[in-house]
């Protein structure tokens, strides 16, 4: 019985293996918004190639890649348009769409084999210039502000399925009167490797100020918006939330800036707004309180006669744009202030609009500008430090180019205007000091604002 | 009063048919004392010329030599087995009433030389095959119950008289069969030529009651169904009657025959002696006057041997029922008795326990299906490829080879071979263990109950549980390995090697089941014999089980000589938490009948609690670095020890007559811990599967089979905690996940191999995926032949096959599962895109010069084969491609011959008297 007892409490006393650690992540890591130095994928949502417009999609890469350019078809079952190209880096190549995929809309992705790397799209019509920088991250919840459904404005929200599986889309909505109903938008059926665009001037008309938010019961989608106006127009993507947005460009060229806030969540955020200057930063132009799921928008014209960078902080998180338009004809006549042509005479009416940054950061990639799209193009820099800071930027083409260096001085904004120079697809910028950098693309008609990648660490 | 019949006119001769074993003297001295005196007396055969002279007799080199030197005035010729006695009337009476009833031959009634009054044989019977059956009892009185003349298949071979004739034409008696043999063929030829076979029961001959060798009067039979029948008849008796013997060979060993190798020689020795068969054939068919329908008038229906098997069948079941009654009439008080209801109550328990199995081994845990063939289970075993994960030339368990060898056995049906393995277990460990505990007179009711706590206590539910299927079937080998080694030393140096190859066998085939559980049978019996040393008798048995494990060793190959023993033992987690409730109550039980068991039953107990203290240290040695197979054999120790415990303590309270209150109350609270492990056992009923998981993983993969066509065959990737994942898993980034074949998953699957390059390159695509680098992960995943994604239980590795451009979610499924975007997601097909099968363990499809084989390279594939790369491109123009096996098939082949000539041998041995 003794030894009975005796093994059994020497097998009661043997210690339980360690458990098991299991996965050492929770979820997977979502692709960073930023531009790091591994295999990176592209979603560009907003491309069109045909009659009336002509979309190049800019590639800038900062080692060799494999850069591999895939259009869905949408007649089910036809297979994807897909150009494969190989580059060295560090370097940038523009290719225009039609020559993969030419019938219009051709919505698509842009993969590179190596990082860091990102993509731009610009889509340039007779009198318009849109396009962004492509969403390297998918979010599960998209927001997109700044819009407006008001008369002579169209606004089209294009809801892109890159993934094989079908998607189940839910767009919810807030205007400056609060949740609007949309009942036709609570399940929309997005067919995988297709898109579908949804006219929202018409489906909810007549609205000032107006912010979405884009989500899914089923699958993924990529959203973005073209908002127009006359003959241009401006196209921005959804992003994520975040608690400080940094624009480096708000207004140029006599556009009336206006910045767009969107809180969708349940509970009031305080928002203050700095400006900055080409000398130097006004902080806290504004400060208020955005209700909860409520849109707000603060009109910048006032601020400055001159080029403006902004700067968003909220108590919360929140969703940020800067929409930059010739000042409506109405509005005009209030407002001597504003350089340049009010709209109302024959001019051509022109729209831009971009997204912001969450963060600063030492080193930048712009993909597309330089002499290789067209148009003029410059390098909007902003030094949100106390210092000033000295920026490298390097020229990014088919062959090594020698880079410049720019002084940023503190809280200040700079504008680096570039030269067509043939052969330059792409820049990269490196700071000692975070900076903000986005660049902007106009020609006599039309201009386009486009936001940066920030190079992760 | 008796009528004697009229004195006969004829003269007949007498032919002592000599035996070297067989004495003629009381023979000579019994013909002397004829009432009826033939003519003259010879003997015939064997070298006993100068034997005869000095008796006065004749001598005579053959039969067929007497019969033509004869007179023809001398009209019939008695045959006599040397060594019989006739009656004085014997002779009188068979010629008297073969005479009057017109018949050609005649035979006596045989009765026991050393018991007069007892039958041996009144004529012969047979079934179409020649098979005798003589329609006595064993040791049936003579009282003269059949004593009526009538005709016979056969007149028996100690006495019979045919006419001179007769004989003459037929040409005697068949000098190379043996005597029974021989008789059937004379008595069958005559019948053919149209003579009348008869036994004169009137005519009373005593002779002895030895037997012939078994074989040579089976080889004697069909030669002589080749002799006498039809073509015809042949053409479908010979098949029958080689059928039948190989059924016999197969299930005779269960009650204790073994008819195998007699089968086998006789025939053999009819296929050496063919074509004197033929001559002798001709010679009887050439004459013949009577057809096939004249020998079947005198012929039972059916089969002799079928019979007499099945008899002995039911009569082995019976004898192990413990009862000293074996008689039929003693059934009905048998069937009153507790250990009929209880043996009742565990044969239907065993059935319905093991019910669902018997449509496969269900899929989880360590449990698959067995393969579809059986040859390719065997050859994969043996020196074959190792189809787990993407293959390799790891060697795989022994109990697949095993099986195999089984599943070929039941006619290749992989659901009959799992369904009988379970239910023989099942069967075999409680009867194993009602047989162990008998030795040491643990009653039948207490025996049943604890084989019972053994096959499906807590701790074999553990195993099984695990889906452990090679642990659960060996559990049932243990106790017999025991058995054999606790049995009473045989008397006799033949008997003994008798043992000790019974232990061998026994051993190898425990061995076979699993390696994991040989050494338990010898560490149980050591830890008795350490618990009495000075009792020679268990350090005697250990001696034996010792010599089964020596001889079981070189049986286990070739998995003894190509397993990783280190890595072996590692493998898994060796940690188990008993339940409180039955822990409790098998404590109680051990205590009670340690403290207060009677007649040294306490010894009993106090062994089996330790063996299970053991076991359970065993069962937990995970910190030590023990692995599952440490568990196994950990919790094999606890269910044996257990299965002791019980039955010790039910035991005593059976032999609680004579002890105080006190004791009979701590025995009573024994009883109910024991009860109480019994009673858990009935847990297993309800599922069926013997305490097998669910089928969860079939289930779960039943959606890939309506979408991959039977021609083309394909991998899936679960993903899941390890415990949700079938066998073992790999990891990354601490996210389990393993590689497995759809739609159908084998038992050879269960166990992946050592990571080979194609299980690094699938990390790293893996790494990818969850880094959110990867967004074509099914385009990767293609070219491993991966053509879903599945997600067995929760994990953050399934949300990350979410947002992939060609992965597309598979809505309606239970569980979250993708399927590859790709049409090349195969695992073989050739370069036009065309897919080819699984087949084996190898690939079948359309012919083409080249086809790509998606497996561990090895040069065993074919010289294309790369040895680092985990794709292949093979030669497929002859429509099939199959892994070369090494020498190790040799080794296996090997391993099972030596197995079953062991097992013949000690059944030899062992029963030879």
């Amino acid at each position: 019985m003794a030894a009975v007892i005796a093994i059994g409490l020497l097998a009661a006393s043997l210690p339980a293996p360690p458990s098991d650690p299991g996965p050492e992540f929770t979820e997977p890591i979502e692709p960073a918004t930023e531009a790091g130095a591994q295999p990176s994928l592209w979603y560009c949502p907003w491309i069109n190639s045909g009659a009336t417009r002509d979309t190049r999609v800019a590639a800038a890469f900062l080692a060799d890649v494999e850069i591999a350019y895939t259009h869905p078809d949408p007649r089910v079952g036809e297979p994807e348009d897909v150009a494969l190209l190989r580059a060295d880096g560090p370097g940038a190549v523009v290719q225009d769409i039609a020559e993969i995929a030419n019938r219009g809309d051709a919505p698509g992705l842009v993969e590179f084999s190596n990082g860091p790397a990102t993509a731009a799209a610009i889509v340039a019509g007779e009198s318009s210039l849109s396009g962004d920088r492509c969403i390297g991250s998918v979010p599960k919840l998209w927001h997109i502000a700044g819009l407006t459904t008001r008369d002579g404005y169209a606004l089209t929200l294009r809801l892109f399925n890159p993934f094989p599986d079908n998607a189940k889309v839910v767009v919810r909505a807030a205007s400056e009167l609060g949740s609007e109903a949309l009942p036709d938008l609570q399940s929309i059926d997005v067919v995988g490797k297709n898109w579908v665009d949804i006219a929202l001037d018409e489906a909810i008309p007549f609205l000032d100020t107006l912010a979405i938010t884009v989500g899914t019961e089923e699958g993924t989608i990529i959203p973005t918006v073209v908002q127009s106006r006359g003959a241009d127009e401006a196209s921005w993507p959804g992003t994520g939330l975040a608690t400080e947005w940094l624009f480096p460009t708000a207004a140029l060229s006599g556009l009336a800036p206006r910045l767009a806030v969107w809180n969708p969540s349940e509970r009031p955020v305080e928002i203050e707004v700095d400006l900055f200057t080409r000398t130097s930063a006004v902080g806290a132009v504004r400060t208020t309180t955005i209700e909860a799921g409520r849109p707000f928008e603060v009109s910048l014209a006032d601020e400055s006669t001159g080029a403006l960078g902004v700067r968003v902080r909220a108590t919360g998180p929140v969703a940020a744009v800067v929409v930059a338009e010739d000042v409506p004809a109405d509005v005009a006549g209030e407002d001597d202030s504003i350089e340049g042509n009010p709209a109302g005479s024959d001019a051509p009416v022109r729209i831009a609009a971009t997204i912001g940054a969450p963060q600063a950061s030492k080193s930048w990639l712009l993909a597309g500008v330089g002499g290789q799209v067209g148009g003029d193009s410059s390098i909007w820099l902003l030094n949100p430090n106390g210092q000033p800071v000295t920026v490298t930027i390097q020229p990014l083409g088919r062959a090594q180019l020698a880079a410049d260096k720019v002084r940023v001085e503190p809280n200040t904004i700079r504008r680096v205007r570039l030269t067509a120079t043939s052969g330059v697809g792409g820049y990269r910028l490196d700071a000692a000091l975070p900076i903000v950098a986005s660049w902007s693309l106009q020609t006599p008609d039309a201009v386009a604002l486009l936001a940066g990648v920030a190079i992760g660490e | 009063m008796s009528s004697r019949p009229p004195r006969p006119s004829s003269l007949a001769v007498v032919a002592i048919l000599a035996d070297r074993d067989a004495s003629l003297d009381h023979t000579l001295e019994a013909v002397a004392l004829q009432s009826y005196a033939p003519v003259e007396t010879f003997v015939v055969g064997g070298d006993y010329e100068s034997v005869a002279a000095a008796l006065g007799v004749g001598w005579e080199e053959s039969l067929q030599s007497l019969v033509g030197r004869l007179e023809p005035t001398i009209t019939h010729v008695w045959l006599l087995a040397a060594g019989t006695a006739p009656h004085p009337d014997a002779l009188y009476t068979l010629i008297s009433e073969s005479e009057r009833v017109g018949a050609g031959l005649a035979g006596s009634k045989l009765l026991d030389l050393e018991h007069p009054d007892r039958l041996i044989s009144v004529g012969l019977t047979t079934d179409v095959f020649g098979v005798p059956y003589l329609g006595i009892e064993e040791d049936e009185l003579d009282a003269g119950q059949y004593d009526v003349l009538r005709d016979v298949a056969a007149a028996a071979p100690g006495s019979l008289v045919a006419r001179r004739d007769l004989l003459k034409g037929l040409g005697g008696l068949d000098r190379l069969l043996a005597p029974q043999a021989a008789a059937i063929d004379l008595s069958q030829r005559a019948r053919v030529l149209g003579a009348r076979v008869v036994v004169v029961p009137s005519s009373k001959v005593a002779a002895p009651s030895g037997t012939e060798s078994a074989w040579r009067e089976e080889a004697g039979r069909i030669r002589a169904m080749l002799k006498v029948y039809s073509w015809l008849t042949l053409a479908w008796a010979l098949p029958t009657r080689f059928l039948i013997g190989l059924v016999e060979a197969v299930l005779a060993p269960l009650a204790g025959r073994w008819t195998l190798f007699r089968w086998l020689r006789a025939w053999l020795w009819n296929l050496a002696r063919l074509p004197s068969t033929l001559r002798a054939r001709r010679a009887v068919r050439a004459n013949a006057a009577a057809g096939d329908a004249e020998l079947f008038r005198y012929q039972m229906r059916g089969s002799v041997t079928l019979r007499s098997l099945w008899a002995d069948l039911v009569e082995t079941a019976r004898a192990r029922f413990p009862s000293d009654d074996r008689g039929i009439g003693a059934l009905a008080q048998e069937m009153r008795r507790p250990a009929f209801g209880v043996a009742l109550a565990a044969l239907v328990f065993s059935f319905v326990a093991t019910r669902e199995l018997w449509q496969g081994f269900p899929g989880g845990g360590l449990s698959m299906p067995l393969p579809d063939s059986g040859a390719d289970a065997v050859a994969a075993y043996a020196g074959g490829w190792n189809p787990a994960g993407f293959g390799s030339t790891e060697q795989l368990p022994p109990f697949l080879g095993l099986a195999g060898v089984w599943q070929q056995v039941l006619f290749d049906r992989a659901d009959l071979a799992s369904g009988s393995l379970a239910l023989l277990a099942f069967l075999g460990g409680i009867w194993g263990i009602t047989r162990l505990l008998r030795t040491w007179s643990v009653d039948s009711v207490p025996g049943i109950l604890a084989g019972v706590a053994y096959m499906a206590g807590p701790a074999a539910r553990t195993i099984a549980g695990s889906g452990d299927v090679a642990n659960v079937v060996a559990l049932a080998a243990v106790p017999w390995a025991m058995r054999v080694a606790v049995a009473p030393w045989p008397a006799g140096w033949i008997r003994r090697i008798g043992r000790i190859a019974a232990a061998g066998w026994l051993s190898a085939l425990l061995a076979n089941l699993s390696p994991d559980l040989l050494l338990l049978p010898l560490a149980a019996l050591l830890a008795k014999a350490l618990l009495a040393v000075r009792e020679g008798i268990n350090w005697l048995s250990v001696l034996v089980a010792a010599s089964g494990v020596a001889i079981a060793v070189p049986l286990l190959r070739p998995w003894v000589t190509s397993v990783d023993f280190t890595g072996y033992f590692r493998a898994g987690v060796a940690y188990w938490e008993p339940g409180t409730v039955l822990l409790t109550a098998g404590l109680l039980a051990t205590a009670a009948a340690i403290i207060a068991a009677p007649d040294g039953l306490w010894r009993l107990a106090a062994w089996g609690g330790i063996v299970a203290a053991i076991g359970g240290v065993l069962a937990r040695t995970a910190g030590e670095g023990g692995g599952r197979h440490l568990l196994a054999l950990g919790l094999a120790a606890v269910a044996l020890g257990t299965s002791v415990v019980v039955g010790s303590a039910f035991e005593a309270v059976r032999r609680a007559a004579g002890v105080d209150s006190l004791r009979r109350l701590v025995l009573g609270i024994g009883a109910v811990g024991a009860a109480a492990v019994v009673v858990s056992a009935l847990a297993v009923l309800a599922p069926g599967r013997g305490g097998m998981p669910a089928d969860e993983l079939g289930a779960a993969l039943r959606f890939t089979g309506a979408s991959i066509d039977d021609n083309s065959a394909a991998r899936v990737l679960l993903v899941g905690p390890p415990e949700s994942l079938p066998g073992n898993a790999r990891r990354v980034r601490g996210a389990a996940y393993r590689v497995i074949s759809v739609p159908s998953p084998r038992m050879w699957e269960v166990e992946l191999p050592s990571p080979g390059p194609a299980d690094a390159a699938l990390e790293q695509v893996l790494e990818a995926v969850i880094e959110g680098e990867s967004f074509r992960a099914g385009e990767q995943l293609a070219e491993f032949g991966i053509r879903w994604i599945l997600a067995m239980g929760e994990t953050p590795l399934s949300a990350a096959f979410v947002g992939q451009l060609d992965l597309i979610p598979l809505d309606g499924l239970r569980r979250p599962a993708f399927l590859v975007d790709s049409e090349e997601a195969l695992r073989a097909m050739t370069v036009n895109g065309d897919p080819w099968r699984v087949d084996g363990t190898g690939f079948a499809g359309p012919a083409a010069p080249a086809v790509l084989i998606r497996e561990q390279a090895d040069a065993g594939w074919g010289l294309d084969a790369d040895p680092g790369d985990w794709s292949m491109t093979l030669d497929g123009s002859s429509g099939s491609i199959e892994y070369q096996a090494g020498p190790e098939r040799r080794q296996g082949q090997l391993a099972l011959w030596l197995g079953a000539g062991l097992a013949l041998l000690s059944a030899i041995l062992r029963r030879r008297r």
